[in-house]
């Protein structure tokens, strides 16, 4: 017993230390002291606006860039996000209520900005829900390095969140009062992926793009989106870049011509266009099946595509003559394919002037010519010179499996 | 306890793979992407052969003393001196690993999880834990490694599978490279990830059946090999080898970008960081073991849970020591060419006397 009495005592005093470390998280922090950011837009400041910053960061220094961006946030502000449809929450237009807190601020790079950012607001701001990054085009146009790093590095910002361009000022996106989501930023998000599921856009996550952007056969490219009246957001086309820089942007016809071209399913874009014969019609796409092929030619890459084309009749007036034989099919089918062709080789064209490799041709090459491709590029700059001159072949094939209820 | 042959073969190859699979399954990808770009899983693959061969050069030499451990016998092949300087040498590289393995878990832990916690509050954790386990014998240190295993094999595979849908096949083409330098310095780091293997050495006298010795570890390294080649193709597949370059840890960033489906399960990270933890723990139980259990040889003490809990202030210092993460990469790489060197050189030195004697027993007789 008088040997038992000392190693219970020490067994209560390590269970008695054991005690605290049992109690929780070292650094938990309660969901209602998170400013959880859900949205983010920048846009670029001139230089003549630009005079004041905050100095949260740095003290003045002639080193630093001279131009600024400027930074709108959207902070869920808790208790107010609804969970459902319906499930309480405010007026979005009314501060008061609203359930999104809009915060604006600048700074030279984004890191600065969002210090400056918590500099404003009390609770220590999380990007762990993250989901939207709209930069304006004028930053996309511009240098993407430093918002690049900023992303890559920070260990709180995900591969799935979708990065935007948007013509005009990014800011206004923030603002957008959607009748459908009561937060803007996940009726974006929901709109995107959406758009995704329905076939209207790449699965284009910014995890894509950077994937691409550092690919050597590859040039990255971003969704462009749009306002219009307002609230609406349009998907507006393909913002592409070359070199890290955005130089060009689609038309949205052209998602979908890109989309045939790389064959990403299902299909989603509807045609309309004019036969020889039969008057105005119109075609939706249901599913897409491409076959590439690529060749060394005479020292230069030639890649080959065979698109095959499932599609629906959805639409055919402006002619007496019927669509009521698998003949009078074929010969929309025809039109179609010589019409749509010319859109993916204008599309194609375009890029190639632009440098602005999307399709990732390049890295066709590399893969399956991996000879040429060590004596031929070096780095990513090379291709993307060398894909202004590469022969691409484009072979269409459509064919039309619906016609609708109406017969004739 | 009067049976002390209780490790079955199953077990000791549970030991030897959760062992492997440790903190390096986060920047594998990185290093051999690195070698060989999209050619990195054929890279992966031609170090676990490396590590295979070597392997076989130890464990064959262990069978043919089943019931003594490596140190034990090799004083009798090459003299107790030299025998007690090479346990000495083997002695520091694994406290060594041990220091630096726990830190690289702590650099993971603090840049991802936990933010606010300081490194030296989860390097310690991490360290005490393993000592209060390495304070046990070895026949409970197989059963928890059993243990843990499926728990760490599953949730790896399950999402390697979830990240292979991602995969782009023309990121990984071309599959082959000429077998350059850096092919083969390539090849050579991706076998510093199996040198835990020596474990076996341990193992070997509580083993129920010896003989299979070799048998249990090739099971384990071409389990564990699978699992790192399959985790290179899952994340050059998805991100390509130049952003593959770009990430400190790949591995982690594939977890975080896996889904099932659109937003139904998404953020499988926490799961895969939880079970990472346990992955770096067992990997940390081992080679805290190894050295235990080396110490307590050489200094002919007791017992072994007085050398683990004197191991602990060391090990807890050298985890301390890299200034930064880059240093602690450098070096675990160093670590591992001292080990590679030891590793293939010990046991050829150990070969060689064992033939030399064999030869003169025979001459005498």
């Amino acid at each position: 017993m008088t040997r038992r009495l000392p190693r219970s005592l020490a067994l209560i005093l390590m269970l008695a230390m054991a005690a605290p470390v049992l109690s929780g998280c070292w650094d938990q922090v309660e969901i209602e002291d998170r400013a959880l950011v859900l949205g983010l837009s920048i846009d670029k400041v001139s230089a003549k606006e630009a005079e004041k910053g905050d100095e949260v960061t740095h003290i003045h220094d002639d080193h630093l860039p001279a131009e600024m961006i400027s930074v709108t946030a959207q902070i869920a502000v808790p208790g107010r996000v609804p969970l459902g449809p319906g499930s309480g929450g405010g007026n979005p237009g009314d501060d008061k209520t609203s359930p999104v807190w809009v915060v604006s601020v600048r700074g030279i790079s984004l890191d600065d900005a969002m210090n400056n950012l918590q500099q404003q607001i009390a609770d220590p701001r999380y990007l762990v829900h993250l989901r939207i990054i709209i930069i304006s085009e004028d930053i996309a146009r511009g240098n993407l390095e430093e918002l690049n790093d900023y992303l890559r590095r920070n260990p709180e910002i995900r591969r799935r969140t979708w990065l935007l361009v948007s013509e005009g000022k990014a800011s206004d996106f923030m603002d957008v009062n959607p009748p459908l989501q009561r937060v803007p930023t996940l009726y974006i998000l929901s709109m995107m992926e959406k758009s995704v599921s329905s076939g209207k856009f790449p699965r284009d996550y910014i995890g894509t793009f950077w994937s691409a952007d550092t690919k050597w056969g590859q040039s990255a490219y971003l969704p462009y989106v749009a306002l219009r009246n307002r609230d609406n957001i349009l998907i507006k086309g393909l913002a592409y870049f070359s070199g890290g820089r955005m130089v060009n942007k689609t038309d949205p016809i052209e998602i979908g011509g890109f989309m045939a071209l790389k064959g990403i399913d299902p299909g989603g874009y509807s045609t309309l266009f004019h036969t020889n014969k039969m008057g105005i019609v119109m075609t939706k796409i249901n599913e897409r099946f491409t076959r590439t092929r690529s060749y060394i030619k005479d020292g230069k890459p030639f890649l080959s595509y065979q698109v095959f084309l499932e599609a629906d009749l959805d639409e055919h007036y402006g002619s007496n003559i019927p669509v009521d034989s698998s003949a009078k099919l074929q010969e929309i089918e025809r039109d179609f394919e010589e019409q749509v062709r010319s859109i993916l080789t204008g599309l194609v064209k375009q890029t190639q002037k632009d440098h602005s490799d999307i399709f990732g041709m390049g890295e066709m090459i590399r893969s399956h010519h991996p000879a040429y491709w060590k004596e031929h590029i070096h780095d990513k700059d090379d291709w993307e010179s060398l894909y202004s001159s590469t022969e691409v072949d484009i072979q269409m094939k459509l064919h039309i499996r619906r016609v609708g209820l109406k017969d004739q | 306890m009067n049976n002390l042959r209780q490790i079955t073969t199953l077990r000791a190859a549970a030991v030897i793979s959760s062992t492997i699979i440790g903190v390096g399954i986060l920047s594998f990808p990185r290093y051999m992407a690195l070698a060989g770009n999209s050619s990195a899983p054929f890279i992966a693959f031609s170090g676990v052969v490396l590590s295979f061969l070597s392997y076989w050069l130890l464990a064959s030499l262990c069978q043919r003393f089943p019931k003594e451990s490596l140190f034990v016998f090799s004083r009798r092949l090459i003299g107790r001196p030299l025998a007690t300087v090479f346990t000495a040498v083997i002695l520091i590289l694994f406290i060594t690993l041990t220091g630096i393995t726990t830190r690289q878990f702590g650099d993971v832990a603090t840049t991802v999880l936990y933010k606010k916690t300081p490194i030296e509050a989860t390097i310690f954790l991490m360290l005490l834990v393993s000592l209060l386990s390495s304070r046990r014998n070895v026949v409970k240190f197989s059963y928890i490694h059993f243990f843990y295993l499926p728990l760490i094999v599953g949730s790896i595979v399950l999402t390697i599978l979830i990240s292979l849908k991602s995969v782009d096949l023309l990121n990984l083409q071309p599959i082959l490279m000429s077998p350059t330098l850096e092919f083969w310095n390539g090849a050579r780091e991706a076998s510093y990830l199996f040198q835990s293997s020596f474990v076996i050495t341990l193992l070997i006298p509580f083993m129920e059946k010896p003989k299979h010795a070799f048998r249990a570890g090739a099971l384990a390294i071409i389990m564990s090999g699978a699992i790192y080649v399959l985790i290179v193709i899952a994340s050059v597949g998805m991100f390509g080898a130049e952003e593959t370059k770009l990430l400190i840890y790949p591995t982690l960033e594939m977890a975080r970008s896996a889904a099932f489906g659109e937003g139904f399960l998404e953020r499988l990270d926490a799961i895969f960081i939880i079970i990472w933890v346990i992955s770096v723990y067992t990997t940390v139980y081992t080679t805290y073991y190894i050295s235990a259990y080396l110490m307590q040889n050489l200094f002919a003490l007791r017992d072994q849970s007085m050398a683990a809990s004197m191991l602990l202030p060391l090990i807890f210092a050298l985890a301390m020591l890299p200034p930064n993460v880059f240093e602690a990469y450098k070096w675990i790489l160093h670590l591992g060419n001292a080990g590679m060197a030891l590793m293939v050189g010990y046991p050829l030195l150990l070969w060689i006397a064992y033939f030399i004697r064999r030869a003169g027993k025979e001459a005498s007789s």
